[in-house]
């Protein structure tokens, strides 16, 4: 244990059973259920998706954050413009408390006793508004900078980025907003502008992909300093759902290339994207929350859906016994 | 490869499982129209979801009529003074039909 420390620099992590799906790649770790034994985290198994319980209230151009298994979306569209909010407790959806303003296109991120809501769009209008859920309500807070609509929003409650979108009157911007739990401020731009994209990460390590600026595969990285335009989607789309931790590690899922949607599923491991395996059902203006083991993806038209399906895809855990 | 439609209501959790997934082809559609890979595991998920079996002519009805009436739908949603572009941000693309496997 020693030696590992002083090669690595940080000690062997215990932990409870397999673990596998909050895991990482090359993790060694002490199996706290075992006696002498270690395990090791080997790569990443073919994920899938299965079906999960539906939303209350079928709609599209959603947002969401949290995870697989405690998960929130609120907002979106379905005949109208809609606040509701719902939580997902890893099999159902249980009505919240709504936003305080119906709003489709909007941006969100953090968890589901934690979340953020930002900006969005009302009837092609976009709005600055900004609310946070603890769990139980929606606050409004200050003000996004720039009104905003069809970001690409990651991160937390108190550490947000907002990236491009569609800023008044309906143009493509290529602004970047960051939120520290109380402000919006204006941040380095991307490099390409677009609406409709997709995000994923914190706020120290993000990745954006996909909208509407041809070929509506672009996908750049921003390490918490700078954007960095990096490997094309596969299958270009917009209006994609999203899941992932930090900008070497994401999942990029349906969306569509006008006029169809895609079932199209794509994992980005830090430089390029693979295909994976497909949603069931095929459609864009979809939420999306969770990570590249373990996410959720909800909503979504045409027609307009409350479909949920979930992603699970494991790592292989190798025993190694020292005892 | 040969395929199966079908029918049927998505019940939420465990209606499609990830083992599932592994075993056969599956994709759905509008109309709650799926199509099925033609397999003994694709017969046993049409069983284990009561589903009602179509031709595929019979499935491409069902998803052309429920797209067509999404279609009517945006059409009829309108807002006053909202040019073409305009009514497109505020509503995306226009539903399409397209042709199943």
């Amino acid at each position: 244990m020693t030696a590992f420390k002083t090669i690595k620099g940080v000690p062997v992590k215990t932990i409870s059973g397999n673990r596998a799906g909050a895991s990482f790649e090359g993790q060694l770790y002490y199996d706290s259920d075992g006696v002498g034994i270690f395990k090791f985290v080997g790569a990443l198994a073919a994920g899938t998706w299965a079906s999960g319980g539906a939303l209350n209230t079928a709609r599209t151009n959603l947002s969401g954050c949290g995870t697989q298994g405690a998960g929130l979306a609120f907002g979106g569209q379905n005949s109208g413009f809609k606040n509701e909010s719902e939580e997902y407790d890893g099999t159902s959806w249980v009505e919240g408390d709504n936003l305080n303003t119906t709003m489709a296109y909007l941006g969100g991120c953090g968890t589901q006793t934690a979340g953020l809501a930002f900006g969005g769009g009302s009837g092609g209008s976009e709005v600055n508004g900004t609310e946070e859920y603890n769990g139980t309500s929606w606050t409004e807070v200050n003000n996004m900078v720039v009104g905003t609509s069809e970001m690409a929003g990651f991160g937390l409650q108190t550490a947000a980025i907002s990236a491009s979108g569609s800023a008044a009157p309906n143009s493509p911007t290529v602004n970047v907003q960051s939120y520290d739990g109380t402000c919006w401020s204006e941040i380095e731009n991307v490099n390409t502008a677009r609406y409709a994209l997709t995000g994923a990460g914190i706020q120290t390590s993000g990745i954006v992909f996909g909208g509407s600026a041809s070929p509506k595969g672009q996908t750049e990285t921003w390490n918490g300093t700078a954007w960095t335009e990096v490997a094309n989607l596969n299958t270009v789309r917009n209006i994609a759902g999203g899941a992932g931790t930090s900008n070497s590690s994401a999942l990029a899922f349906g969306g569509t290339d006008a006029p169809s949607p895609t079932v199209n599923t794509e994992q980005w491991d830090g430089t390029s994207w693979t295909e994976v395996a497909n949603l069931a059902v095929s459609r864009g203006g979809l939420g999306g929350t969770g990570t590249i083991t373990l996410a959720l993806a909800f909503g979504g038209t045409p027609p307009v859906t409350g479909a949920t399906e979930e992603w699970t895809a494991a790592h292989a855990i190798k025993t190694i016994d020292l005892s | 490869m040969a395929y199966k439609y079908c029918t049927a209501t998505n019940w939420g959790k465990d209606f499609f499982t990830h083992e599932e997934r592994t075993r056969f082809y599956l994709s759905g559609h509008p109309g709650n129209v799926w199509i099925v890979g033609d397999n003994n595991y694709g017969d046993q998920w049409i069983s284990k979801i009561s589903g009602v079996s179509k031709t595929k002519s019979e499935a491409q009805a069902i998803v052309t009529g429920v797209i067509e009436t999404a279609q009517g739908v945006w059409d009829n949603d309108n807002v006053s003074g909202e040019s073409s572009d305009e009514k497109i941000l505020r509503l995306k693309d226009r539903p399409a039909t397209y042709n199943i496997i």
